[in-house]
């Protein structure tokens, strides 16, 4: 045992925790080098934390796996290195590890700058917020020796949003008329789900498509990822509302609707569009699908327009969303 | 019973930062008080903090306040300098810097408007982008809609 104890040999918890971590280690995979282990209190340095390692978090104790990655936008291949793969060694369930990683970093949403964080604190607080709750991913927080907030978090089973509607092979008409209105309830179900964290004054701060799961049992929508942040100046909210705006348009859409896509396939509904019926902030999409699609009911189609270059008044508060919203649902039947 | 506010009490709040707009708007203040010697201006600008998980120390937040503050001190001269130039001295002039947690600017705002009992408050516009206002949301759209009691300058 000497030899794993560098990492923190003055605390006196340390040694006991080690040796029952490094029994359940033995006991879950018998044929494992025990002397090769390494074993980690403090998460500071999360690149030193490498896959076959152990991480103790107060009175849990963590097998590392793989890092994971980014997944969204051409960045398949960058790994995450705060966010690992782990085991729970008491348990053997399969668990995300999430190590505190305090950067800040600029980010630009259709050319408006936002000052972007990673704030550790503030999924800590939603996992408390909406333990229980399954339109979230559930977790728990562990602090490491130094007080870095561990989030422990079970895996979502079920795929993200893009990947279901990416799957689905029937024309639009068809799954609009058969599948969509399912597809609004569960979303009007994911929007109140994010009401609830704005009636909590909590953001969610990273709205987006891959951040919805579907869930493969219930085929309900549970929101991953909490910890991203923003410096907000007037409206808390905005950015998770244009976030739920651009949702529901690429599933009112069953996907982007985009003008080169319309200009290689659909020249002649091209030709009917202005730029008032694009998206205010991506404006090579279509946010006035209704042009596209005629048989999208007008009240759905209002929605959408809040989010298009015709607007001139926005939502400022998800209530008001849900609200037209359940009127839109009542006309699909 | 008149409410206090029913008239014009002679009390002018100006929401500051240190942007050309908000100068515009003391500019435009100052115009209007030279005229008339009872007017009391008062400087209003709001620090709002970020999240206390911005800072990666309790020493980093303090840093971050403490600049805010001299830049906050820098463009206050500055108004005072532009007040007294049309001839309001500093007995009329009251500078308010507030360190707060604003979800809402506008609402930190208008909460000091009632504390202060002003009966107009003149801010600047930034003139957002659309997009802006959707991602953002605008100070002065939501003062112009929520404001009571008071009359509502915005200057642009």
């Amino acid at each position: 045992m000497e030899q794993h104890l560098h990492t923190a040999a003055a605390d006196p918890d340390f040694q006991p925790l080690a040796e029952r971590a490094l029994r359940e280690l033995a006991a879950l995979h018998p044929n494992r080098d025990l002397s090769q282990v390494e074993i980690h209190t403090d998460t500071t340095d999360f690149y030193r934390i490498n896959a076959g390692d152990v991480v103790l978090a107060e009175d849990e104790r963590f097998l590392v796996g793989n890092n994971t990655r980014e997944g969204r936008f051409g960045l398949d291949d960058e790994v995450k290195h705060w966010v690992k793969r782990a085991t729970d060694l008491a348990t053997g369930q399969r668990k995300i590890i999430k190590l505190s990683f305090h950067e800040r970093f600029d980010a630009n949403i259709g050319g408006i700058r936002f000052e972007c964080f990673r704030s550790p604190h503030k999924e800590s607080r939603i996992l408390e917020l909406t333990r229980g709750d399954s339109r979230f991913m559930q977790g728990h927080t562990r602090l490491d020796q130094t007080g870095n907030p561990i989030r422990v978090l079970d895996i979502v089973q079920g795929r993200c949003l893009p990947d279901v509607v990416s799957a689905l092979t029937e024309a639009h008409e068809e799954y609009f008329h058969t599948r969509f209105p399912g597809i609004l309830d569960n979303f009007i179900g994911a929007a109140q789900a994010l009401a609830l964290l704005h009636e909590n004054q909590e953001k969610h701060g990273d709205v987006r498509r891959d951040h919805l799961f579907v869930h493969s049992d219930t085929g309900a929508y549970c929101w991953i990822d909490f910890d991203y942040n923003f410096v907000h100046r007037e409206n808390i909210y905005g950015l998770d509302l244009f976030g739920l705006g651009n949702i529901l348009i690429y599933l009112a859409g069953k996907g982007d609707v985009t003008l080169p896509d319309l200009r290689d396939h659909h020249p002649d509904i091209l030709a009917t569009l202005y730029w008032e019926d694009l998206s205010l902030v991506w404006q090579n999409r279509v946010a006035n699908l209704r042009k596209v699609y005629p048989y999208i009911p007008k009240e759905l189609n209002e929605i959408l327009l809040y989010f298009s270059n015709n607007a001139t008044i926005y939502y400022e508060r998800a209530d008001q969303m849900i609200s037209d919203l359940r009127a839109a649902r009542a006309t699909l039947g | 019973m008149q409410h206090p506010f029913d008239a014009f009490n002679g009390r002018i709040l100006v929401a500051v930062d240190g942007s050309a707009n908000a100068r515009r708007a003391v500019a435009h203040v100052a115009a209007v008080a030279s005229c008339a010697e009872s007017v009391q201006i008062i400087l209003l600008h709001i620090i709002s903090e970020p999240d206390p998980d911005y800072f990666a120390s309790p020493a980093e937040r303090l840093g971050w306040l403490a600049e805010r503050r001299m830049e906050a001190e820098s463009f206050m001269a500055d108004y005072k300098q532009l007040l007294a130039n049309h001839g309001i001295g500093n007995g009329r002039i009251t500078a308010v810097v507030k360190e707060r947690d604003c979800p809402s600017l506008s609402e930190c705002i208008m909460d000091e408007m009632r504390r202060l009992e002003v009966s107009t408050i003149a801010l600047g516009r930034t003139g957002l982008q659309a997009k802006e206002e959707l991602l953002l949301g605008s100070v002065s759209k939501r003062i112009v809609h929520h404001a009571k009691d008071c009359a509502v300058w915005v200057v642009t």
